[in-house]
């Protein structure tokens, strides 16, 4: 076999799950760049009144709105987060030999390539999609946007919907049936469970997903009129509908990070992570609540005083399984040997932090009073933005930085990542934290101008978009660099001896010892990871 | 990964059974979720306005000024 053929054999029809992992990162890393360009094009454009770059076209500015949000979410987060951590660890952390389903493994992820050029054709295509990542109707109905880059853009996200109920079917699968003997459900480590909450949150909101926007399809090209009033349809219906997954969507995005930063904290503050139990019921409340909690985006739709009591009743009490984790992460940190200036310990304070802030702004929102005021609002801007763009972001880079010495078996630069990390914490902070002012004084999202009065926030915010963007330069060299600079990494490089001992105890007995499977392997790890499957004992 | 790898074969043959049977009633349910949020949302029948003879009247005189137009 030559070596080109080798080459795709490898990486075209993979079906090691660890090598779809990596193909789901690079991806992921492709899409969140052009979904940050994205980012940097609304900034500019708003970083002072009236016209910057846009010629006034309004339009082109939905556009790149719709753009960054459909990528960040579904071609950035969840792959990367779910599809590429997912998929390299799982299998790892429970000791299976692969996923359920390997070949489904290589058709999932193949899917995407194909709805990420379906959805930058979309924006190229005529007026582009203008609706937003919603995609509300009338907006994204026939009679605003005639042309097909809706439906391009529809297609597109059926695409990443069949993408990842796939996934999830086949992580669902591998985590029920393919553990290591004597290893149950509830010993499982809680990056699998955080995945395995995930991909039944997925399985669950997906397909309604699904039949909400076909129906969207079928009414802009089959003339049926589902959300069409003049039809007998009814517009909130897609609302409902999108929100039943949109929702839980956010806890989808979140749920990954939830399991990274709860294995950083445990292995950087060398302590067991507190209260596990309490931790794994914690995310599935959340999820359970997530579930019953999406007409909180529609306070605004002539919902009665009933109905919005109990969805502001039920979201604030999400606050309470959420306050758990962030005690427990608290909790695990105190009295602990923390090795507070290694890099995935800082993503995980920042995390803490931040999406402390986040979640502070969601039981403030939850409020159907006040949220009927923030509605449409730079608020929710800067609140959504604290979970998702802080939140899901930091726990995605402190994963790459905590994991990647597994997956690459090699070390990035600590000094260069320590201030990438800071450049991004001190950059989206700018960018979000002026938004909350910006948003108590009534600017609306998604229109390119603001009156005189917002100037000065709008200017510090895009700042602070182009300082997040030499934090992604940054980070885009310290890859380069881990990858060139051959800094070999064959142990845990995360292990560090105790006050107490002795040098060759450490060296023969602490470093074959691990709080999960996976670190315990070689460095990057084989293409068959286990000679033998692993058995727990008792 | 190359296919065809009978090492990975061996390795994967006792979950095969199982795995088909998650996939089977995963993917149903699925498939169910979908169909079933298709089927029941229909188009509103307007069952709960009720027909009173003004609003009878009011609706003739709008179709009456509709057809002119």
């Amino acid at each position: 076999m030559n070596s080109w053929w080798t080459y795709v054999n490898r990486w075209i029809f993979s079906t090691n799950a660890k090598d779809i992992a990596i193909l789901y990162l690079l991806f992921g890393l492709v899409s969140g760049i052009i979904g940050s360009v994205f980012s940097f094009i609304i900034r500019m454009e708003l970083s002072a009144p009236g016209s910057q770059f846009l010629s006034g076209n309004g339009q082109l500015y939905n556009v790149a709105i719709s753009a960054h949000g459909i990528l960040m979410i579904f071609f950035f987060i969840i792959p990367a987060l779910f599809g590429a951590f997912g998929n390299y660890l799982v299998p790892l952390m429970i000791g299976a030999p692969d996923v359920a389903y390997p070949r489904v493994n290589n058709f999932t992820f193949w899917l995407l390539p194909p709805a990420l050029m379906l959805l930058l054709i979309s924006a190229l295509t005529e007026e582009g999609p203008g609706g937003g990542w919603t995609v509300y109707p009338p907006l994204s109905s026939i009679t605003s946007h005639s042309g097909p880059a809706i439906d391009l853009a529809i297609l597109s996200l059926q695409l990443t919907g069949i993408s990842s109920t796939l996934g999830s079917v086949n992580l669902i699968a591998t985590m029920i049936n393919m553990r290591a003997p004597g290893l149950s459900l509830y010993q499982m480590p809680l990056f699998a469970w955080a995945i395995m909450i995930t991909s039944i949150l997925l399985l669950l909101t997906l397909p309604v997903l699904a039949g909400g926007l076909f129906m969207l399809f079928s009414d802009r090209n089959l003339n049926t009129s589902f959300y069409a009033p003049e039809g007998g349809g009814d517009p909130v219906l897609y609302q409902h509908l999108f929100w039943f997954f949109g929702h839980p969507e956010v806890y989808i995005l979140i749920m990954p990070a939830f399991g990274v930063v709860s294995h950083i904290i445990p292995s950087l503050a060398h302590k067991p992570i507190f209260g596990k139990e309490g931790m794994l019921w914690a995310m599935l409340s959340i999820a359970l609540l997530g579930l019953m909690v999406w007409s909180h985006h529609l306070f605004t739709v002539g919902l009665d005083v009933d109905t919005r009591a109990y969805f502001s009743a039920a979201t604030m009490v999400i606050a309470i399984p959420t306050g758990i984790k962030i005690f427990s992460w608290l909790a695990t940190l105190t009295g602990g040997a923390i090795q507070w200036s290694r890099v995935p310990m800082l993503y995980a304070i920042g995390f803490l932090i931040l999406f402390t802030i986040g979640g502070l702004t969601g039981v403030i929102l939850s409020n159907s009073v006040l949220d009927i005021a923030f509605h449409d609002t730079y608020f929710v801007v800067a609140h959504f933005h604290y979970v998702l763009s802080m939140g899901a972001l930091f726990g995605l880079c402190g994963a790459y930085y905590y994991w990647s010495p597994k997956m690459f078996g090699l070390m990035y630069n600590e000094t260069l990542a320590s201030i990438q990390f800071w450049i991004l914490f001190i950059g989206v902070n700018i960018v979000f934290g002026p938004q909350h002012f910006l948003g108590l004084n009534g600017m609306p999202r998604r229109i390119p101008d603001y009156p005189d009065a917002f100037v000065g926030w709008n200017f510090v915010s895009s700042i602070g978009s182009v300082i997040s963007i030499l934090s992604l330069f940054l980070f885009m060299y310290v890859m380069y660099d881990q990858f060139t600079s051959n800094r070999v990494v064959k142990t845990n490089p995360y292990l560090i001896p105790s006050y107490f001992d002795d040098n060759v105890i450490f060296v023969n007995e602490k470093l074959g010892v691990a709080q999960s499977i996976e670190w315990l392997l070689h460095s990057p790890v084989h293409e068959h990871a286990f000679n033998t499957l692993p058995t727990k004992s008792i | 990964m190359n296919q065809g790898n009978q090492a990975f074969e061996n390795a994967r043959k006792p979950f095969r059974r199982a795995n088909l049977i998650t996939a089977l009633g995963l993917g149903a349910f699925a498939f169910a979720t979908f169909a079933y949020s298709v089927y029941r949302v229909h188009e509103d029948t307007f069952e709960d306005v009720v027909m009173t003879p003004e609003l009878e009247k009011k609706i003739a005189e709008d179709r009456d000024l509709s057809k002119k137009n």
